[in-house]
């Protein structure tokens, strides 16, 4: 039955709790990898800095969690085959990764509003 | 237990009913073999029939999640697969019942569902393709048009045993033929190309239905080397077994599809 492995259960849900997993999750759902490469790009480079089993530096972090709102919100307005909503992409957030995204998020939405005004 | 689950489960119980119900068939009396020949092939047309349907099922149990292009796209493919399983067990079912003689197959109208069923699936990939931005000579209709028509002329040309049929109708056997295998066989460089472009979510139910295009090509391949070589198409229980395996393929391919809706 591997053929048709996990067929009762949903898909097996791995809880992430760093941000380098999340921003690589969100983008394996881009359907078109093209209109996401230079995100992809940066994710591998920070991926490759930072050794196996090593903590990620708050900077780290937080670049990642810049490159993951970015890809959110291609999936939410621009993916061709399918719209995406915030919930479900950040619902395999562990609750600590999720705070602390939505932290910086807020922090960001300020700047963001003074950069563009 | 989750759609899907249930959409497999469904799929195997009807595919189940559907060949023990195939014994239950009387032998027509055009039916000159044995008994059990007869529902035996009935049974083997049955459950790869009802396997491509069901594939089709699972391709589309999973299309709300998805935008209108792709669900269009879906829609095509998931008719070509039905139409490859649905045109052989024609074929099948024309044959034992003796109605051979009668105006759809006197007429071509049997080859319909092949022709349709390659160029449905060609149509659908194409989209898809397009979709996830695959830039390839592959989508281009008119380079397809003029490989088409090459490969067929070639097929045509090509010397083969000793057949009963007439030379015309052998040739337009052996075109439609060529014809799926062509149209399965840039399918197939479409959806690896897809695969090469696309999300890792997305990767796991592009390469079941690379593997099931793959399957298509083989099969199609097989059928028009034998039919080439013997003058006549290959025995219907090796065709029947092979068909089952493809519609296992496609299968699995439309439950990983079904799949890509969970997150």
């Amino acid at each position: 039955m591997v053929v048709f492995k996990n067929l009762i259960s949903g898909r097996q849900s791995e809880i992430m709790t760093n941000a380098l997993d999340l921003a690589k999750t969100a983008a394996g759902f881009a359907s078109n990898q093209t209109a996401i490469e230079p995100l992809v790009a940066q994710t591998k480079q920070i991926s490759n800095q930072s050794y196996f089993g090593s903590q990620l530096s708050q900077a780290d972090e937080e670049e990642l969690f810049n490159i993951y709102l970015k890809i959110e919100k291609y999936l939410m307005t621009a993916d061709p085959i399918r719209t995406f909503n915030k919930d479900e992409l950040r619902s395999k957030a562990s609750v600590g990764l999720r705070t602390r995204l939505e932290d910086y998020e807020h922090r960001l939405t300020p700047l963001t509003k003074q950069l563009t005004t | 237990m989750n759609t899907t689950f249930k959409t497999v489960l469904g799929v195997t119980i009807v595919t189940s009913l559907g060949c023990a119900a195939s014994f239950l068939v009387p032998v027509p009396a055009s039916w000159s073999d044995s008994a059990l020949g007869f529902h035996w092939t009935l049974a083997s047309s049955v459950l790869y029939t009802l396997l491509h349907v069901g594939a089709a099922v699972l391709f589309l149990s999973g299309i709300s999640a998805y935008k209108a292009a792709l669900r269009s796209a879906y829609i095509k493919i998931a008719f070509g697969i039905v139409l490859v399983g649905g045109g052989l067990a024609q074929v099948v079912f024309l044959n034992i019942f003796g109605l051979i003689q009668t105006p759809w197959v006197q007429y071509g109208g049997i080859m319909l569902p092949f022709v349709v069923a390659g160029l449905a699936i060609y149509f659908g990939t194409r989209s898809m393709a397009a979709l996830m931005g695959v830039q390839s000579i592959l989508r281009n209709v008119w380079f397809i048009a003029s490989l088409l028509v090459a490969c067929v002329t070639v097929v045509s040309l090509l010397p083969h045993g000793p057949s009963s049929l007439p030379e015309l109708v052998f040739d337009i056997s052996n075109a439609i033929s060529t014809w799926d295998m062509v149209l399965y066989g840039v399918s197939l460089g479409l959806v690896l190309k897809m695969r090469a472009h696309t999300g890792a979510h997305y990767i796991t139910a592009i390469s079941w239905l690379a593997i099931g295009l793959c399957g298509s090509f083989v099969i199609t391949m097989c059928i028009l080397i034998e039919t080439l070589l013997l003058g006549a198409a290959p025995a219907a229980i090796s065709i029947n077994s092979i068909i089952t395996i493809s519609g296992l393929l496609y299968l699995k391919a439309g439950y990983s599809f079904a799949r890509t809706k969970e997150l």
